[in-house]
């Protein structure tokens, strides 16, 4: 009861500030701003690896959907970089180098001057503050070389320079420039911008990053531009200089309770929608939009463009669809501006993707009926990432699938008719496994039957299914389909599927991050995972873990739980703190065992063999939370 | 620096609900509140337009000082502070304030400002930076250890 509450408290009105407060801060601060304690740089880096994890979590449900909406790089194209920003044409880039070199545009030399300025005519911030960032991010979902150095120029592996030369797009003009650190290769520098000094701009999930380079040569005298921006709150589908196909679809997601925007715009056309959805379960928030090129007189079959995801407190698209105001046209909303923005440039392509690799709406399917007898002699293979098996036709070939960091796991299996791609999408350590989210999915039940896994999918069969808390991917492509599959391919695809499995689970067993837990007896459990204490519950909507938990960092002196459905926590301090499945949670003073309110809630999954596997960030605590913050605030 | 927005104004229409709340987040601390109000609005003048939303300004670093301040001095847990009221025979502040210190600082302050300052919870969140869910739940658990430290039941 409020008025109840508000009657209570009453007695606070009795307290007044006293007579000269007002007069004192006339005179001036009596602290320097650094005397004013912000956030330690150790728990914001903490809190922002927590608040993806968070956000990775809570947006896949909405975001890895999305990706298979339109396939927006396949077909036809060259992709081609330019920067994002503060112009994507190839004169105007000379301009301002040439305004640069005679002093006319001296912040274009300067990389942070370049983030800044970007924070104050895209992002709207009058007074925007800049920081080196350590979290560092690479064109074409290439891998940073180095995260140590953050005044230095971050070298992204695997972009080759002058690689991106085609019509429309600027050519590296010097190649040859490269810095040492990474000859052949992009090299871009990453900011933090804040809207204000951090000590008024408590950052809940990290702050905006913007990514420069140097897109005409390198070196001194040379200008920088904004390569990418990314909001910890915003996801996009495409990555720079993706080809984006007429007729695709983009898409982000959003973490917010402000208005989010999609768009997109290139050679006059451009588009905006401030329509979202969101899943249900889930706090994530989704918009989809289709790309329609108008391709105007001057525009070519490819050009430059941009895909923009922002969050304001006013939609950025009309009811029209249309661009109400571009903020990478120098038009951010006004005060506070922008309160989020991801953006990539990407190359436009007025051709719409092949008919061809529409996937038709229904079956066929290509099997049918039961397998026939099985005339083929097999091997098994075993995967050496993730340990899975699979039988194989003796005479098939077979690609093991790697890619470094956050990339593809797998193998595919090739004859002479018929390839078989079975392959996880995987994650750099410590990041989420794609596709992850809460509640988790629980593996598949196995034998796997290809009848139920495979529908129609781009020039021929696809399925997901959940191993070892995994989701993995089958692809079927053989040039029989989409009508049925001859014998003996029929066969051999339907003993495939079906002959996938997993080892068997240990408790205390970790794969990709996965942990074995031990299956409680009770309702509610304490349980210790890779070193730290957990809380896991049993519920009608499946298990609960809530960790880590501590007295400040150190053991408890005791832990239970109560017969109302409540872990309870009791420290050396004397402090105790309990907390329910549903997060209701709580502690007396404000000792050490309070400190863990709230913990994060990691997901639980039953394996293929029915063995609880979980997954947990060890050493992971944020702020307030996980009791490893020596005090509140 | 020229002056973007009248602090005399705020100070008459705000500056005494900011002065509670962090005088509840302090644990009735007079002194802190008293030092970090003014902290706040010194430096909300000095930065003059670089500072577009003064009231959130205020009470983010308000609240920091104070922070700073109760963990400089450890004060927070030793004995009862002095409290500014007319008669406290006649609305229990001294029950009141023993309860408020057993929660924590952000709890106090969520409380006073919600329950007191009669602001919405998307308010709240927004003037101390928070989230609307993390305000939520430092009313609940706020709410629900007062009533026990109070004797009373908890009914929402």
């Amino acid at each position: 009861m409020t008025e109840r509450w508000r009657k209570k408290l009453e007695g606070l009105d009795g307290a007044s500030p006293s007579d000269d407060v007002f007069e004192r801060a006339k005179q001036g601060p009596m602290h320097s701003d650094e005397a004013l304690p912000g956030p330690r740089m150790s728990t914001r880096v903490v809190t922002i690896v927590v608040a993806f994890l968070v956000f990775a979590l809570a947006i896949s449900a909405f975001a890895i959907p999305a990706l298979r909406m339109g396939n927006t790089s396949a077909g036809g194209g060259t992709a081609v970089l330019v920067p994002l920003w503060p112009t994507q044409d190839a004169d105007q880039l000379d301009q301002l180098q040439s305004d640069a070199a005679v002093g006319n545009a001296d912040w274009a030399l300067s990389p942070e001057a370049v983030a800044k300025r970007f924070a104050q005519d895209v992002m709207g911030w009058q007074s925007p503050v800049v920081k080196p960032n350590v979290h560092s991010f690479c064109a074409f979902g290439a891998e940073p070389d180095s995260l140590s150095t953050p005044a230095s120029p971050v070298a992204c592996a695997d972009l080759p320079v002058g690689g991106w030369s085609a019509p429309g797009g600027v050519p590296l003009e010097d190649p040859a420039a490269a810095p040492s650190s990474g000859a052949g290769k992009l090299s871009t520098l990453s900011y933090e911008i804040y809207p204000c000094d951090t000590d008024a701009c408590l950052v809940d999930l990290g702050p905006e990053i913007v990514q420069v380079y140097q897109p005409l040569r390198r070196g001194d005298g040379a200008i920088w531009t904004v390569l990418q921006a990314k909001s910890p709150r915003i996801t996009l589908s495409v990555l720079p200089a993706q080809i984006v196909h007429n007729g695709s679809t983009v898409s982000a997601g959003f973490l917010t309770n402000d208005v989010p925007t999609l768009a997109y715009s290139s050679c006059g056309s451009a588009a905006a929608s401030s329509a979202f959805h969101a899943p249900s379960g889930s706090d994530a928030k989704g918009i989809a939009l289709d790309v329609s090129l108008s391709g105007g007189a001057n525009c070519t079959d490819q050009e430059p463009g941009y895909v923009w995801a922002a969050t304001a407190k006013t939609a950025l698209g009309t009811e029209t669809g249309q661009i109400g105001a571009d903020p990478l046209q120098g038009q951010p909303p006004s005060s506070p501006g922008l309160l989020g923005l991801t953006a990539v440039p990407v190359t436009m392509v007025s051709a719409s993707l092949p008919a061809e690799t529409t996937p038709p709406k229904s079956p066929p399917l290509g099997l049918g009926g039961s397998p026939s007898m099985l005339a083929v002699a097999m091997t098994t293979y075993t995967d050496p990432f993730g340990g899975w098996t699979i039988d194989v036709p003796q005479d098939w070939t077979t690609k093991v699938i790697q890619t470094s960091g956050s990339g593809t796991q797998g193998a595919q299996f090739m004859g002479e008719n018929m390839s078989i791609q079975v392959s996880t999408q995987t994650a750099p350590s410590g990041s989420p496994p794609p596709g992850l989210t809460l509640p988790a999915t629980d593996d598949s039940q196995f034998p796997l039957v290809a009848n139920d896994l495979l529908t129609n999918v781009e020039g021929g069969l696809g399925g997901t299914f959940w191993g070892d808390g995994q989701t993995f991917s089958v692809t079927v492509l053989s040039p029989n389909l989409p009508e049925p599959l001859p014998e003996p391919e029929r066969s051999i695809l339907m003993h495939m599927i079906g002959s996938i499995s997993f080892k068997p689970w240990t408790v205390g067993e970790i794969r990709n991050q996965w942990v074995a837990i031990p299956t409680p007896t009770g309702d509610v459990s304490w349980i210790t995972v890779e070193g730290g204490l957990y809380m896991l519950f049993k519920t009608p909507d499946g298990y609960k873990l809530y960790g880590a938990i501590s007295c400040g960092g150190k053991p408890p002196r005791k832990t239970s739980s109560r017969a109302d459905g409540f872990a309870v926590l009791d420290c050396p301090d004397g402090t105790s703190w309990e907390m329910d499945a549903g997060g209701a949670s709580g502690g007396d003073g404000s000792g050490e065992a309070v400190w863990n309110d709230p913990p994060p809630q990691w997901p639980v999954v039953t394996a293929h063999d029915g063995t609880l596997i979980a997954w947990v960030l060890p050493g992971v605590f944020p702020p307030g939370t996980g009791g490893s913050s020596p005090a509140p605030g | 620096m020229k002056s973007a927005h009248d602090y005399d104004a705020i100070w008459r229409g705000s500056g005494t609900t900011l002065w509670r709340a962090v005088y509840a987040y302090a644990g009735g601390r007079r002194d802190v509140a008293d030092d970090a109000v003014a902290e706040a609005f010194a430096r909300v003048m000095a930065r003059g337009a670089e500072v577009r939303e003064p009231l959130p300004y205020l009470y983010r670093v308000a609240f920091r000082v104070a922070s700073a301040e109760l963990a400089r001095s450890g004060k927070e847990a030793a004995e009862m502070p002095e409290i500014a009221m007319a008669d406290p025979s006649q609305n229990g502040l001294p029950d009141l304030m023993h309860a408020l210190k057993e929660l924590t600082p952000a709890q106090r302050a969520a409380i006073y400002l919600h329950y007191r300052a009669d602001m919405p919870v998307r308010e709240v969140a927004h003037l101390t930076g928070t989230s609307v869910a993390s305000v939520k739940v430092h009313l609940m658990r706020g709410r629900r250890r007062l009533a026990q430290l109070l004797g009373e039941e908890d009914d929402g």
